[in-house]
């Protein structure tokens, strides 16, 4: 006798908990069926989101990828120091953004359309703090004049790339958040913790449920598609912990709630914005099903965690890895562009030029007499 | 007699030379001079006068031929002038993209039309990264010497007519072609690299010699008589007055 015909017959494998999990290999599990659109070479690709979505950047230019970097670092700047000061972490120099309702104020803040009554912070040494960024460089900002001309520089970067993206990728981050009582701005971090000071009577917490995320989602998407209708937008849910609660409970509870939030609205708005995905950054580290990777503190993910979200995303975003897709483009890359002969940059020129002066001043017949 | 020594890059000869005027009046006044002997940590003895650590878990080591002539000398107090040239790596010559920054000291000061305002901040990382191998030398000369150390600062930088008229190895590396920056850029990036040598010899008890304010004229550049011969380095007058404040100074230096 048959078995009678039934709708779990005949599913594709990633649908079998037994095969797409259960007997995934280590480091295999690969959660992602259907991508809805793909990144082309030439698209140009943001990022925000919280500290995970770092990586994504990372990872999307050594792909090959178009990262779009809006308010890059001036070239006499190093490497190290432009790290130091968050120029090229995202596409504009904002820095974590947490919540959905800080990167919806970001565009508002950037289009003049809100202006937070809190306006800077000062530190106790008098350096101006930006509230909305209180990290982005060590020591703030010398004076009300280089806070209010970088900040106004660091608007047209945003609105640069709002209007010129081809792809967001945004990484929803905590549901918990501190408020400006006053008109509903929303800090990254807790006034009093990286500048600022905590006054109760300014300050509330909030703890965004799932409409109020799927709002500000709608939102943004709203604002963002009026200037720029083609864009396409990936959202993701960072697999790290809440660091502490402010709710009454237990943290791990608190952590729990805030990325079940979280994922429900990335899905809702998923499903009923037109060229918006979710991708499974979450689900492929927190799960543990992927492997085990958390670090020490059970809070950072460790690379290999890093290294197999960014492998599906890859993947299944911007080409077959496992064809040798990545690697036959980064090859084609390097065909098409051999590397130019840079010219050296005016500092190392005028390096040379220092130290060939300061051997000849040490010839000075004098000092040479007498220094053996 | 006052015995001390001194140690150096470049400026250390400007330094050395006043230092060696200073002792020659002193004998034609039939004082007693003090006994000084200078040492320039590119010679071959010296250099490098850090040695890396092989391995990252172990911190790197002070030269040890700097050691010995520390430890046989015995002086009273050591003279130091490490380093000195980094702003002018960083802001000697107009950039494709011109910058500008604000110096906290003079948050209202013009800046560059059309230039970019990079933040203080950046610039003083970016000023740091250059200066971290001479910060390097100067905490392990002064951890390694048993007498007080104080560091002599380097010269503002020099005016643009003077290095127009000393251009130096400056011609052969096709750096006339490039402009010079302007007076008051290169002035606060001088200022910013003082500020980061004054908290550094605060930090680890090194006393830090400043430039004369005579010596600095009003657009934060080197005072014409105190110029030496090439575009950078500052000359014998220079050495001559630091080193009577730091030998001022010394009096009241202790370990």
């Amino acid at each position: 006798m048959k078995p009678s015909s039934h709708p779990y017959m005949n599913l594709p494998a990633s649908s079998y908990w037994r095969v797409a999990v259960a007997n995934a290999e280590p480091g295999q599990l690969e959660p992602v069926v259907n991508a809805p659109f793909r990144i082309a070479p030439a698209d140009k690709v943001a990022t925000a989101g919280s500290c995970f979505a770092q990586h994504i950047g990372r990872y999307l230019e050594q792909a090959g990828s178009q990262l779009l970097i809006c308010e890059p670092p001036h070239p006499v700047l190093t490497s190290e120091a432009a790290k130091i000061c968050s120029y090229g972490v995202f596409t504009a120099r904002y820095g974590n953004i947490y919540t959905s309702r800080q990167l919806l104020q970001l565009f508002q803040r950037a289009y003049g359309r809100f202006e937070p009554t809190e306006y800077a912070w000062r530190s106790h040494e008098g350096a101006w703090i930006d509230p909305f960024r209180p990290t982005i460089q060590p020591g703030g900002f010398n004076s009300e004049r280089e806070f209010a001309l970088d900040r106004a520089r660091h608007f047209a970067a945003v609105r640069r790339a709002f209007e010129t993206l081809d792809v967001l990728v945004f990484t929803l981050g905590l549901t918990e958040a501190w408020r400006d009582q006053r008109d509903g701005a929303i800090f990254p971090i807790c006034p009093g913790v990286s500048g600022g000071r905590f006054d109760k009577k300014r300050h509330d917490f909030v703890n965004l449920g799932v409409t109020e995320v799927l709002e500000d989602l709608r939102d943004f998407m709203n604002l963002l598609r009026d200037i720029n209708p083609k864009c396409r937008i990936i959202l993701t849910v960072s697999p790290v912990p809440l660091a502490a609660t402010a709710e009454p409970r237990h943290v791990l509870e608190a952590t729990v709630y805030s990325k079940s939030v979280l994922r429900v609205a990335a899905e809702m708005a998923s499903r009923e914005v037109a060229n918006v995905a979710y991708f499974p950054s979450y689900e492929i580290i927190a799960s543990g099903f992927g492997g085990d990777y958390y670090a020490q503190d059970k809070r950072n993910v460790t690379p290999e965690g890093v290294e197999h979200a960014m492998r599906v995303f890859l993947t299944h975003y911007t080409g077959p890895l496992r064809e040798g897709g990545l690697m036959n483009r980064l090859l084609a890359r390097a065909k098409a562009t051999p590397p130019a002969r840079q010219p050296a940059p005016a500092s190392l020129v005028v390096m040379e030029a220092l130290q060939a002066m300061c051997d000849e001043e040490a010839l000075d017949p004098e000092f040479s007499a007498r220094r053996a | 007699m006052t015995r001390y020594l001194g140690f150096g890059h470049s400026h250390i000869v400007a330094v050395a030379k006043g230092a060696y005027a200073l002792q020659a009046k002193e004998q034609a006044n039939a004082g007693t001079p003090a006994e000084a002997s200078f040492h320039y940590l590119y010679d071959a003895p010296f250099h490098p006068a850090w040695l890396e650590a092989e391995q990252r878990e172990t911190a790197g080591r002070l030269n040890g031929a700097i050691l010995d002539k520390l430890l046989s000398a015995a002086p009273q107090f050591v003279v130091l002038s490490v380093g000195g040239n980094e702003h002018n790596v960083l802001s000697f010559s107009a950039q494709d993209r011109p910058y500008d920054f604000i110096l906290s000291e003079e948050p209202d000061a013009p800046l560059c039309a059309n230039a970019e305002i990079i933040p203080e901040s950046a610039i003083r990382e970016t000023l740091h990264g250059w200066m971290k191998d001479k910060i390097a030398i100067l905490d392990a000369l002064s951890r390694a010497s048993a007498a007080p150390c104080m560091l002599i600062s380097p010269p503002p930088p020099l005016p643009r007519a003077h290095v127009l008229a000393h251009p130096g190895e400056l011609v052969r590396l096709g750096v006339d072609s490039l402009q010079i920056a302007p007076e008051h850029l290169r002035a606060k990036m001088w200022h910013l690299q003082t500020r980061i040598y004054e908290k550094i010899c605060a930090d680890i008890n090194v006393a830090f010699i400043p430039v004369p304010p005579e010596f600095i004229d009003e657009n934060g550049m080197l005072t014409a008589e105190a110029c030496g011969n090439d575009a950078t380095h500052a000359n014998e007058i220079f050495g001559e007055a630091v080193m009577q404040h730091a030998l001022r100074a010394a009096e009241t230096l202790s370990k």
